[in-house]
């Protein structure tokens, strides 16, 4: 219980709960239209009225921010999924399997991880086109390698444990010893390293949409809303660090959640 | 290629070695593989957006003319004939032209690539050398609460954008005060910003391996007894911690790599540097065939030779390990081998 | 003829384009004579090296082949043309070439060269050279896209003399002479002409008044001043060599970074300064220079065949709903102006049709009522459940393209947003398939609406089946006469308006900017900029 009552814990708990409700009520945090413009009030610092400042089409910035929530984090939710189930599932495999079966798929997991991760996503983003889901679908490709590994070391280590050979000796067959007793046993480090991937993914997809292969205008992204700022850097440098410092926030909170979620390693 | 020159040498060396060279070329000729296939599985027509690159307003989108070009590119023939062509000579060295710009490839990587192992190595110096500090400031950080705070810190490292790092350090040292150019891939200075920026996320995998090694050396018993013999605090660290420290950091080096490569795509577009990452995002833009898998393959090679040595390498400072029959020495904790897959 | 911005989305609010023929604001202290500030033999006294931020890697520095402005504006700097061009008037003086004539029909150019020029390498200027420059061009065809446009029809050139030549059409070629002006025909030593086209890219030798010292790719471009230079044409400001003795392009993609470095006496000159920074270097310690695009200004051009696109009613209700006055204080610089016809105010040719393109809201409206639309709980029109909404795919003025989706918006239409790379967007006009495309297309003759428009053409981007358009425009392309010419080109743009075939949004203005120091910085009709008469002063 006192680890509930830890200061990180309760503020990351915070974050995430407000970073929740933008994603699914983004119109209770943002006092303005997203996507239109507030006037004439062109590039404004940051004030009471309008907290992150306007951008150049004198759009509310904190309102962007917060509509920007739910591709950005939802992406980043899909990735972490989709590289947790299928590095999972291919981990299972090989760690079960054993033999050629498992040594031909770590070869390939070997290639995956020489390939720098951010370019197998550029290329998937390239090939299904820019957007969330295709940035998504790269990302969670990248993560697929190293959730494979510790899975598959899992069931390596679980497979000798002494309840397992006591299964095999009671006849049960090989499906369900591996996922009544394997499966459950094995994947608890993964959803505990899918709570880090997950701040990971958050940085990965901010980074493409970043760099260009997010949502189309004038949806608002993280990634891009920092890019988009970067131009007037110079005259306004709060179009970019506002919506950067709020996926650090975000990413601090995922961690420290994760952190005591996988018990503060 | 590596193991002919080695062949002499004793049975069990060659035993130790020959798989990790196999398995180097593995990796080297899969990446191909894979690049090649997902390359060719990319919508869109690369002559088209090559045209479109050079041409500007002025392209044309004439059937004929295209249908010249692709001749041209070597593009009209079958898909087997085109992979093993293309193979057959990046084996000579051969990376091809880019269609976009008519550049050698080999040319453009050889001009881009110092200029990003120059950011890269200067972050893992600056990441290793500050991960150290924080590590042995924790180790000596007496009242509790204070080891706590300071362990606290380096984690920040990876949770901060790369862009948002970068953003700031240009506002701050180039806008404002100056120090540093804050673009251009000219000279030592031009490197800093963009090393320091990289080092953030590098030196909070560092520490988390060194912190882990380091703590739990500190209680362990030789430590003990070095401290009991009377040495001194800085001996003890110097010759105990620090060797411990050493070897998983050695470890995760490929790791590191893996994510550099990946990191310098977003720091070389914020600091307008040319390098790797640029050239391979403005390829993957342009459909730029040869250049991508030139690049790709650049990497896979540095990252399957690198791993290789690393596993020599710990193979000569951990002589445990040559006897062991499993495949590759791993750090234990997941959270210090972040994917390969993630970079911000 | 364009400036694209890197094929990166979202970093390009910068509207792109190239620069042409326009206003010149130094908005500075003022024009300081570059002879004033000579000594008395007339050399300058401060250093005369300068930097020059560029905003893109040139890619290519062959002036023919290239359709970058910034290599372009390189290539300049290297080649000399035939013949010059007057910004101010449009006036066709000699250059490389002392003399020329063309026949009625305008298919036959004879020219007469001027004597005792060299190329950087040495060899002479000879009709033979031009003859093989000419010939190259047109082997490279579609890979020298713009320079083969100005010879379109070409059939070859007849040597007479040393210095004296004849290039022949076999069709009407009204364009060439102007096309003689521009560096797309520099002319280049026969060595080059001869190199293959990647390694012209890389290297090129020219009569011009700078030579190529060095070209590090994605890094830098690096010019000296040629010694014994003596044949610029009459408009330059001085005659001999170059004022500068050198001239460092670094290629500096980051808008801010270049203004940064402007103020901080990092470059001497920078390329492409943001609108939104147009007062940051509006004082005495900087001059800037606002070119605006001649041809087609940044528009939705249209694809009548696709989507709701073919009615004519809807087409007119988008280009009524639009102010351009709001986009242009939204998204476009203090010295430009809102677009009034379908060419730009500094193309040749231009009508005003600002009545025609007026912000008229309650005009939409009541066609689109009259049309059977009608608003639907959303604010959008709707006729029996099909919405009033397109797509306008682009690859960059981003900015632009939301500002014109939230005026749609706001008047009941609903505009959606396609940003790609720009070999997709080559790739969407290959297939037909968008309802319009969203750019603009820089051409210094009202030609640019045929290239746009006429089915006939390779790079044509709008599909409108209009055959009385389809005649007018072959038509103006073979009108010799002038005011002829003129009298098609006035009936082109109001049908082409009117009918909302192309629907603009904004004149692009490019803005360089310079220390105050730098002076005599000048621009041709397309308003590239040219570095001889530059200098260094105080």
């Amino acid at each position: 219980m006192r680890r509930l009552l830890n200061p990180v814990t309760l503020l990351s708990a915070l974050v995430l709960v407000v970073t929740l409700i933008a994603v699914i009520w983004p119109g209770l945090l943002a006092p303005y239209d997203p996507f239109d413009s507030v006037g004439d009030a062109r590039l404004e610092a940051p004030s009471a009225a309008h907290l992150f400042g306007t951008d150049a089409l004198a759009r509310d910035v904190f309102s962007r921010v917060v509509y920007g929530a739910r591709l950005s984090l939802l992406a980043a939710v899909l990735a972490t999924t989709a590289g947790a189930v299928l590095g999972g599932l291919v981990g299972l495999i090989s760690g079960t399997a054993g033999g050629r079966v498992d040594f031909a798929i770590m070869r390939v997991i070997d290639v995956m991880l020489a390939i720098p991760g951010i370019l197998l996503a550029l290329i998937v983003v390239a090939s299904l086109g820019f957007g969330a889901v295709s940035i998504a679908i790269g990302v969670g490709l990248g993560a697929t390698g190293s959730f494979a590994r510790v899975m598959r070391a899992q069931v390596m280590r679980i497979r000798n444990e002494e309840y397992i050979e006591a299964a095999r000796t009671m006849g049960l067959r090989r499906p369900t010893i591996l996922f009544r007793h394997v499966m459950p046993n094995a994947s608890q480090p993964i959803v505990a390293m899918a709570s880090t991937e997950l701040a990971l993914a958050i940085l990965a997809v901010s980074a493409l949409s970043f760099l260009g292969f997010g949502a189309q205008p004038p949806t608002p992204e993280w990634g891009s809303l920092v890019s988009d700022g970067r131009q007037f850097i110079a005259t306004a440098p709060w179009l970019s660090i506002m919506p950067g410092s709020v996926i650090l926030v975000v990413v601090l909170a995922v961690n420290g959640l994760a952190r005591n979620l996988g018990g503060n390693r | 290629m590596r193991s002919a020159g080695r062949l002499h040498r004793a049975g069990p060396v060659l035993r130790f070695v020959a798989p990790k060279v196999l398995q180097a070329l593995f990796v080297v000729w899969a990446t191909y593989t894979v690049t090649f296939l997902l390359i060719h599985a990319l919508p869109g027509d690369p002559v088209l957006a090559a045209l479109a690159v050079r041409a500007g307003d002025a392209a044309t989108t004439d059937p004929e003319v295209l249908d010249a070009l692709r001749a041209q590119y070597g593009l009209d023939g079958s898909i087997l004939h085109q992979y093993v062509s293309h193979f057959l000579a990046l084996f000579r060295g051969d990376l091809g032209v880019s269609m976009a710009t008519g550049y050698d490839v080999s040319d453009m990587v050889a001009r881009a690539l110092p200029k990003t192992v120059a950011v890269a190595a200067l972050a893992l110096v600056l990441g290793f050398v500050g991960a150290l500090a924080f590590t042995i400031a924790a180790y000596l950080a007496r009242p509790q609460w204070l080891r706590g705070a300071i362990s606290q810190i380096p984690p920040l490292g990876i949770a901060i954008p790369a862009f948002l790092t970068g953003v700031v350090l240009i506002s701050v040292f180039a806008f404002q005060l100056g120090w540093f150019p804050a673009s251009g891939a000219d000279g030592f200075a031009s490197t800093v910003l963009p090393a320091i920026t990289l080092s953030l996320p590098t030196g909070a995998i560092f520490y988390q391996v060194f912190s882990a090694a380091v703590f739990e050396a500190g209680e362990a018993g030789f430590v003990r007894t070095a401290r009991a013999k009377g040495l001194s605090q800085p001996v003890v660290i110097g010759r105990h911690i620090l060797r411990n420290a050493v070897l998983p950091a050695i470890t995760i080096i490929g790791l590191q790599i893996g994510y550099l490569a990946g990191g310098t795509a977003v720091v070389e577009t914020v600091f307008s540097r040319d390098g790797i990452g640029r050239i391979t995002v403005d390829a993957v833009l342009a459909r730029d065939i040869n250049v991508v898998t030139g690049v790709v393959m650049v990497v896979a090679v540095i990252y399957a030779v690198t791993t290789m040595i690393v596993d020599l390498l710990y193979g000569v400072l951990d002589p445990r390990i040559r006897t062991r029959v499993a495949a590759k020495p791993r750090t234990r904790s997941h959270a210090a081998t972040p994917a390969g897959g993630d970079d911000a | 003829m364009t400036n694209f911005p890197r094929p990166r989305r979202r970093l390009l609010a910068a509207p792109a384009a190239a620069v042409a023929a326009a206003t010149l604001l130094a908005a500075c202290s003022g024009g300081t004579e570059a002879e004033e500030t000579t000594d008395a033999s007339g050399t300058p006294a401060a250093a005369q090296d300068v930097v020059f931020a560029l905003k893109e890697d040139p890619t290519c520095l062959d002036p023919q082949q290239t359709s970058m402005t910034t290599s372009l504006n390189i290539g300049r700097q290297l080649t000399d043309s035939l013949l010059d061009q007057d910004p101010e008037t449009g006036d066709i003086v000699p250059w490389l070439a002392t003399d020329w004539s063309v026949n009625d029909d305008a298919t036959a150019y004879t020219f007469t060269l001027a004597e005792g020029v060299t190329f950087s390498d040495g060899t002479p200027l000879t009709s033979d050279v031009v003859a093989a420059n000419f010939d190259a061009i047109n082997e490279l065809g579609d890979a020298a896209s713009l320079a083969s446009a100005y010879l379109a029809g070409y059939t070859g050139t007849d040597v007479t003399s040393e210095t004296e030549f004849t290039v022949s059409f076999s069709e009407p070629n009204v364009q060439f002479a102007q096309g003689a002006t521009t560096m797309s025909l520099g002319i280049l030593s026969a060595d080059s002409a001869a190199a293959t086209a990647e390694e012209r890219c890389l290297a090129v030798v020219g009569t011009g008044p700078f030579v190529l010292d060095d070209y590090t790719v994605n890094d830098s471009v690096t010019i000296v001043k040629r010694e014994g230079y003596d044949w610029g044409s009459e408009l330059r400001g001085h005659t001999g060599d170059a004022y500068l003795d050198s001239v460092t392009f670094p290629i500096i993609t980051e808008a801010s970074v270049r203004t940064g470095g402007l103020e901080s006496g990092e470059y001497d000159l920078i390329q492409d300064v943001p609108y939104i920074d147009e007062a940051r270097f509006t004082n005495d310690e900087y001059r800037l220079y606002a070119a605006a695009n001649p041809g087609v200004p940044n528009s939705f051009v249209i694809n009548t065949a696709h989507g709701l696109m073919g009615e004519t009613a809807v087409r007119q209700a988008i280009t009524k709903s639009l102010d351009r006055d709001q986009i242009n204080l939204l998204t476009g610089s203090a010295s430009g102006q809102a677009p009034t016809s379908v060419l730009t105010s500094s193309t040749p040719g231009y009508t005003d049709l600002g009545d025609t393109l007026a912000y008229d809201p309650e005009g939409a409206a009541a066609l689109l009522e009259a049309d059977g639309w009608e608003l639907g709980a959303d604010g959008i029109y709707e006729r029996g459940g099909e919405t009033l909404t397109f797509t306008v795919t682009a690859f960059y003025a981003q900015d632009v393209l939301e500002a014109a989706q939230m005026q749609l918006a706001d008047n009941g239409i609903d505009m959606q947003i396609n940003m790609v790379a720009v070999g997709d967007f080559f790739g969407a006009i290959a297939t037909g398939d968008y309802d319009a495309l969203g750019a603009g297309l820089t051409r210094t003759d009202p030609d640019a609406l045929r290239v746009m428009l006429s089915a006939e053409s390779t790079g044509r981007w709008g599909i409108v089946d209009d055959a009385e358009l389809e005649a007018l425009l072959q038509e103006q392309a073979a009108t010799v006469d002038t005011a002829a010419r003129q009298a098609i080109v006035d009936e082109i743009q109001q049908i082409v308006a009117e009918q909302a075939y192309v629907i603009p949004t904004l004149e692009t203005v490019q803005l360089h900017a310079s220390a105050a120091a730098v002076d005599g910085l000048t621009f041709d009709s397309a308003a590239r900029f040219n570095l001889y008469d530059a200098m260094v002063v105080g």
